[in-house]
């Protein structure tokens, strides 16, 4: 009965669903060393979707500072408060309650089902954001955690004392959503052949169960028309072959769009031999990114590449156990041992396209949606330097690279 | 695989699988669009007259004023059209009657000019509830509807798009075709130009031109009342195309205040782009609602797809 597998906790988990897995798992990387919380993804959801009266405080794509930013307000904190605290094993085990279990309910009990009992909500963990919570997209926005600063403070540890980072968020079309598990019409569905979750909106009744069950609150109510809404993952782009608006115009170039597999089934092949799956190859084989709070029990499907100046422990919490071996993995990469990482992390955002393959072709990486190649640069951009005195012109150069 | 999955489409579709044949839609019966050719004719003028009417007045409509013709034109194509209208033209003729130049542009100024601080917007986006940044999307939906019909605002002209004058400037164009498209006897033109009219009315002057009318109506002191009664001859106007067209705009809010929305948040800044989505317009009351009685296989029944563009008609 509903137990399925969720190999971010490397055990079964509770859901009042059965565990089945669309033919393709729309997913992402996004690599916060990278996010300068410019917020163009953000604008570029809003003015493509939400920008609707009843939309005004809804952001599909939000970014946070992390640690004090949060929108809604608390929206982790109070979902960890609620669950409780829990440990991970030795072996990558997560020992605590998931979201669907930390209230201790028969899933198993027929009576127990969203569809009957119609309130869901009441037996995941978790808050409902009210208006006030929706209130303070930029709240905590470039507030620094850790020691003071002084004016001649500089960092020689690779973690530094002062910190913080920008966390952009999206609905993480996870593989066990909680909107979906708690919605009793049921309105929300996972499509098939994608996986992308969406709220039907002829269907929607207003119930508000998934405002409060998705634990990333990203099922947001819309007072003007009764109904949720949610992120589309911009599925009328990425049925073209076409990234997500936020993904096309992320100006740091931090994400990259394409699909995921589960771990027994990922592509283990070796992108400096022939074209490998991106997702599969930076999540699966070089556990780079990581899910965000995998510990909700959901197989959310954004990626995260761990900031790398930031204490581990807080990324523990927050990406799960792994995160010191992909800082390591993320600083050799930087230092030129790791070229297949180099090349897709250069390919990121050189593309409008999905990438479902990438494989390095000599000094250059190479991206591809579907066979067709839609996107190639150089791994090393080529410098030229020159003299700083111009004998020619008889003038110095400021710059010279 | 068991019914008891989150995989899948979207319910409302549903219903479709025991319908394999889904009757096909009526063809929506063709009706002859509203209208002739004479009405067209005064209706274009009588917009093109309310646009020089509202806009700053300068030499065209010093020119347009001369001997009366201005008057005649006003009261002539009106009393072609209707009667509430005949009689709304001919308050604006007596208000013009021995109005002398510097005073209209003296009462214009402190009505709509920008030295006097615009008194009264004659802007749709401020009358429409919600943070700017997001009604600019109207904005751009108006200007669709210049490009659609291969307008664009002259490079001399500095005011926006959703400025009283162009939006009547372009009904008055939409009216200008559609007589030349009845004495071509094209059809299917007609059916075009009416459209564009219909629904260009529906989503936007049919929304705010009340709200304009009584503004212009509280703030219009000058000896004359031109201005005021300029207004409601545009109210008129509207008011019978939206009944002729059986047009059901979405009305604004009756509350001046709308346009000050966040003001209680960020004082005299209030409005501002609404980037920050401070309350802008509000989420309202998140609580839950009562719960509806639903029954879930009468809801599959419901015939329609997940619509993506959740934006509506933006
Ligand atoms: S556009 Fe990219 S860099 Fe800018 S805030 Fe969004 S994710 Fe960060
Ligand atoms: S992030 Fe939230 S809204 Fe998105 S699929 Fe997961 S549970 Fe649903």
């Amino acid at each position: 009965m509903p137990k399925v597998e969720n190999w971010q906790l490397g055990r079964e988990v509770e859901y009042p669903y059965e565990g089945a897995r669309p033919d393709d798992q729309w997913a992402a990387v996004f690599d916060l060393n990278k996010c300068i919380a410019c917020q163009t993804c953000t604008l570029a959801c809003k003015t493509t979707w939400t920008h609707e009266e009843g939309q005004e405080h809804m952001f599909w794509n939000n970014v946070e500072t992390k640690p004090y930013g949060s929108h809604p307000v608390g929206w982790d904190q109070r979902t960890l408060d609620d669950m409780g605290a829990g440990e991970w094993g030795d072996d990558g085990t997560y020992e605590g309650d998931t979201i669907f279990e930390a209230e201790d309910v028969d899933w198993d009990d027929p009576e127990n089902h969203p569809q009957e009992t119609m309130q869901a909500r009441d037996d995941v963990a978790g808050f409902l954001p009210d208006a006030d919570d929706m209130r303070y997209p930029n709240l905590g926005e470039d507030e620094i955690a850790g020691d003071t600063m002084e004016s001649i403070s500089h960092f020689d540890e690779e973690t530094h004392p002062v910190w913080f980072f920008y966390l952009p968020r999206i609905c993480n079309h996870c593989t066990y959503a909680a909107c979906a598990g708690s919605c009793p019409v049921p309105a929300i569905y996972k499509r098939e052949e994608d996986g992308v979750v969406l709220i039907d909106e002829e269907s929607c009744q207003a119930f508000q169960q998934c405002n409060e069950a998705c634990p990333y609150k990203k099922a947001i109510y819309n007072p003007a028309e009764s109904i949720s809404q949610k992120c589309i993952g911009c599925y009328t782009k990425t049925e073209e072959g076409k990234a997500p608006q936020c993904f096309e115009n992320c100006l740091g170039k931090i994400r990259l769009h394409g699909y995921i597999n589960p771990p027994e089934e990922a592509d283990d092949s070796d992108p400096m031999e022939e074209p490998t799956n991106p997702l599969d190859f930076v999540v699966h084989q070089k556990e780079l990114a990581k899910p965000l709070y995998p510990q909700f029990g959901l197989e959310p499907n954004v990626y995260y590449v761990p900031p790398i100046t930031a204490p581990t422990d807080y990324l523990t919490q927050m990406f799960g156990p792994g995160v010191d071996d992909a800082i390591d993995t993320y600083r050799a990469m930087r230092d030129g041992d790791e070229p297949e990482l180099e090349g897709l992390f250069k390919l990121m955002g050189s593309t409008e396209w999905s990438i479902t393959a990438f494989e390095i072709d000599g000094d250059e990486a190479v991206g591809y949606y579907e066979g067709d190649e839609v996107g190639r640069v150089p791994i090393t951009e080529p410098t030229a330097e020159r003299d700083r005195y111009d004998e020619d012109e008889e003038v110095y150069r400021l710059d010279i690279t | 695989m068991t019914d008891n999955t989150i995989l899948g489409g979207p319910p409302s579709a549903a219903g479709e699988t025991e319908e394999p044949t889904p009757e096909p839609e009526p063809e929506p019966e063709s009706i002859d669009p509203p209208g002739d050719l004479e009405t067209a004719v005064h209706r274009s003028r009588l917009y093109s007259l309310l646009s020089l009417g509202f806009d700053r007045p300068g030499d065209d409509f010093a020119a347009a004023r001369e001997d009366g013709a201005y008057r005649e034109d006003l009261r002539e194509s009106a009393a072609a059209i209707d009667e509430d209208v005949a009689d709304a033209a001919a308050a604006v003729a007596d208000a013009l009657e021995g109005a002398d130049h510097q005073a209209l542009h003296g009462q214009w100024a402190s009505l709509f000019g920008v030295e006097e601080g615009v008194t009264v917007s004659p802007y749709e986006l401020t009358y429409l509830p919600g943070p700017l940044m997001t009604n600019v999307r109207r904005l751009a939906d108006i200007s669709g509807f210049y490009e659609a019909f291969g307008l664009s605002i002259d490079e001399g002209q500095t005011d926006r798009g959703d400025h009283v004058c162009f939006l009547t400037e372009f009904l008055s164009h939409l009216s200008h075709r559609e007589a030349a498209l009845r004495m071509d006897g094209d059809d299917e033109g007609i059916e075009v130009v009416v459209d564009a009219r219909r629904s260009f009315l529906e989503d936007h002057l049919g929304r705010w031109y009340w709200r304009f009318a009584d503004e212009v109506g509280d703030h219009d002191d000058g000896d004359s009342g031109f201005y005021a009664a300029l207004a409601e001859l545009l109210a008129a106007l509207v008011e019978l195309e939206v009944d002729r067209l059986d047009l059901d705009p979405d009305w604004v809010p009756d509350d001046p205040e709308v346009t000050e929305w966040n003001e209680d948040v960020f004082g005299d800044t209030g409005r501002g782009c609404g980037g920050c989505g401070v309350d802008a317009g509000g989420p309202g009351d998140l609580e839950p609602g009562p719960v509806p009685d639903v029954d879930p296989a009468a809801d599959a029944d419901r015939g329609s797809d997940f619509d993506p563009d959740v934006g509506g008609d933006g």
